[in-house]
């Protein structure tokens, strides 16, 4: 058996929205751990509470009540500052849209992060370079977004997701822009670098074809988990 | 290297709109410098006029004399005054002068004159060889006039003129003097009333021998006036003599011209004002674009200040351009008009020579206006950027993308 490790703690997590008076438990007591090498997708319902729950998560956003630990470090006790660090270091994103700045090409959004992080111009270019390899990209690595289809620009996001080195990646809807095509192929790619090497993804989505190749599967509604299904 | 590539391309993603907001401040900066080159340039044109080649930037009379300027008032001429004041560091030329007042007359005409005694050989100021019309610039027994008065007087080199005053001590002034020269002046006021003549005639004529009424003191073009002036002060330290710089003799130049003045600097705020909220909409409409990409890189990991640093650096670029624009369209224009002066004729040119001003504006080439006016735009610029700034301080990430 394998040994496993985790990246991701959630410990009754709440997020409350006080909307018109009326309060949204957006999440609602969520406690879960992500391990090292996982391909999650989180399902359920519109408004069920996926997002609010990546976003915690990422470090996106803060929670009402509860905390989210990575790698032992509680989010729930660094600055905004800080939190913003920390995001850069150890989280990778896949947005569902606008995940790249036009004004730069593919090559130079997936360096983006890695020169904010400081790294130097040959291994950032080297890494970005094959990273876009990895994602089917090679050839078009000095288009700018505009000239890329859909699916193009994700796998691009993916390749600046990984380009940090992030303890784990999370993605909302990364698909839901996209043809059935591109889908599966953004999939593919997916599932390809979560096996060799070992990139945890969590993901949130609607799409049947993303559930059917998801490894373990999380249903929420309103904002509980009702069911949490590992698959071999 | 990462930011200024991304604020460069970030300022060309709405070339349209860059290229408005980069014509509007360099229309501002361009009317600006170019109005505010020409009014200085008339203002050191007019100082040039009446005191660089007249007054004198400084001056040194007996105590009380140009509060009343008689003949009563003058001073006993002394070679080591005049050597001690031309010591001084940043004097270039000492002139004694001695000014009186007299009727002029030739035939029927006649015409209350200013007298000017002076030393062909010591003059600093007064380039009269260098705008005769006719005859010399040098008087030694009789006179040389402005070219308006001879016209006036209709006279010629070698007529006559009848000078009636009143000297020193209330002995009377009265001379035959042939007219040597005729010198067109640029200052209209001396060119109409002025009578130029030797030192010690003038001394003679006005019976106050060996007395001046003035030292024209001329300064070193870089030279910092009110420096000289009190080092001058401190050498002569005589109780009866006063050092006077032109501000104080010439108050109602010095007023009109800031009277001037101010009406430019108001226009140029006016015009500020308007730039300013041109730049405004442009940054709002910026900071309205850019939320969901600021969002999404402040997800990713960017900080504000490293945003910030961009936004700031994109709006520098679009100062820098409009300024660079304003300076190198203005630049030709003001040159041509300082070595091609505007002249003014007809009526305007009346008017000005009415005012005692000469018809003629030569623009100012000095680069501390537009250095000036530049750095006015760009902190400006700058300034209005803190919209951005602040919208970039208030995005949160989730809300930024979400919208
Ligand atoms: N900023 C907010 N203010 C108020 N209510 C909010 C806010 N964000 C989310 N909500 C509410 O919280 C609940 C969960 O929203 P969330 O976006 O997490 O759902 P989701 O599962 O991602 O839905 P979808 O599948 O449509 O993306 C919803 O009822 C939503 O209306
Ligand atoms: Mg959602």
């Amino acid at each position: 058996m394998k040994s496993t490790e985790t990246v991701v703690k959630v410990e009754n997590l709440r997020k409350t929205y006080n909307a018109d008076a009326v309060a949204v438990h957006a999440v609602d007591g969520i406690s879960l751990s992500i391990e090292k090498g996982e391909f999650t997708a989180i399902v359920g319902p519109s408004g069920c509470g996926k997002t609010t729950l990546l976003n915690m998560i990422g470090g996106l956003d803060r929670p009402t009540s509860g905390d989210v630990y990575v790698q032992e470090v509680s989010i729930g006790s660094l600055s905004e500052g800080d939190l913003i660090d920390f995001r850069l270091k150890h989280i990778g994103f896949v947005f569902q849209a606008y995940n790249l700045l036009p004004v730069l090409s593919a090559e130079e959004n997936t360096s983006f992060i890695m020169q904010l992080q400081g790294k130097s111009k040959e291994e950032r270019s080297q890494r970005a370079r094959q990273l876009l390899k990895n994602v089917g990209l090679e050839g078009r690595e000095g288009d700018k977004p505009a000239q890329l289809s859909g699916g193009q620009q994700q796998r691009v996001a993916v390749a600046r997701a990984l380009a940090s080195k992030p303890n784990f990646i999370i993605a909302d809807e990364p698909t839901a822009n996209l043809d059935s095509h591109s889908t599966s192929n953004l999939l593919d790619i997916m599932a390809r670098l979560n096996e060799e090497e070992q990139m945890t993804f969590v993901f949130a989505t609607h799409d049947q074809r993303v559930i059917d190749k998801a490894k373990r599967v999380i249903t929420l509604e309103d904002g509980k988990v009702i069911t949490d299904e590992i698959r071999s | 290297m990462l930011y200024l590539r991304l604020a460069w391309r970030n300022l060309w993603r709405n070339r349209r709109r860059t290229l408005i907001t980069v014509f509007a401040v360099a229309f501002a900066g361009f009317f600006v410098i170019a109005m505010r080159s020409l009014q200085t340039g008339a203002y050191d044109n007019m100082v040039r006029n009446t005191v660089g080649t007249y007054t004198g930037f400084l001056q040194v009379h007996q105590d009380g004399y140009w509060d009343e300027k008689i003949i009563d008032n003058s001073f006993e001429e002394s070679e080591s005054i005049r050597e001690t004041i031309l010591q001084q560091k940043g004097v270039s030329g000492v002139s004694p002068r001695i000014t009186g007042f007299s009727l002029l007359s030739y035939g029927l005409k006649t015409r209350g004159v200013q007298v000017e005694g002076f030393n062909p050989d010591y003059e600093a100021q007064l380039e009269l060889e260098e705008r005769v019309v006719a005859g010399t610039g040098r008087p030694e027994y009789g006179a040389v006039i402005g070219s308006d008065l001879a016209e006036y007087l209709k006279v010629e080199v070698g007529d006559s003129l009848v000078f009636l005053g009143q000297g020193y001590h209330g002995q009377s002034a009265n001379a035959l003097l042939p007219i040597e020269g005729i010198v067109s002046l640029s200052s209209p006021m001396l060119n109409q009333n002025t009578a130029f003549i030797n030192l010690k005639m003038a001394q003679y004529v006005f019976a106050a021998d060996n007395r001046i009424t003035a030292y024209a003191i001329n300064t070193e073009p870089d030279a910092d006036l009110y420096e000289v002036e009190s080092k001058i002060r401190e050498a002569l330290n005589k109780g009866e003599l006063e050092v006077m710089n032109w501000q104080d003799m010439l108050p109602e130049l010095v007023q009109s011209i800031q009277a001037d003045s101010a009406g430019g600097i108001l226009m140029a705020g006016v015009l500020y004002i308007v730039v300013g909220f041109s730049l405004l909409g442009t940054f709002i409409m910026l900071a309205a674009e850019r939320k969901r990409e600021y969002g999404m890189l402040i997800g990713l990991g960017m900080r504000r200040g490293q945003l910030m640093r961009l936004a700031l650096l994109e709006a520098s670029a679009l100062a820098v351009l409009g300024v660079l624009l304003a300076v190198v369209l203005t630049r030709p224009l003001t040159l041509y008009f300082h070595f091609n002066p505007i002249q003014f004729t007809g009526q305007a040119m009346e008017a000005l020579r009415e005012m005692g001003m000469e018809p003629s504006m030569p623009a100012s080439i000095d680069w501390s206006i537009p250095l000036t006016h530049g750095a006015i735009l760009l902190v400006l610029t700058l300034g209005i950027s803190l919209y951005s700034l602040v919208s970039i301080k208030r995005i949160q990430p989730v809300n930024a993308m979400r919208s």
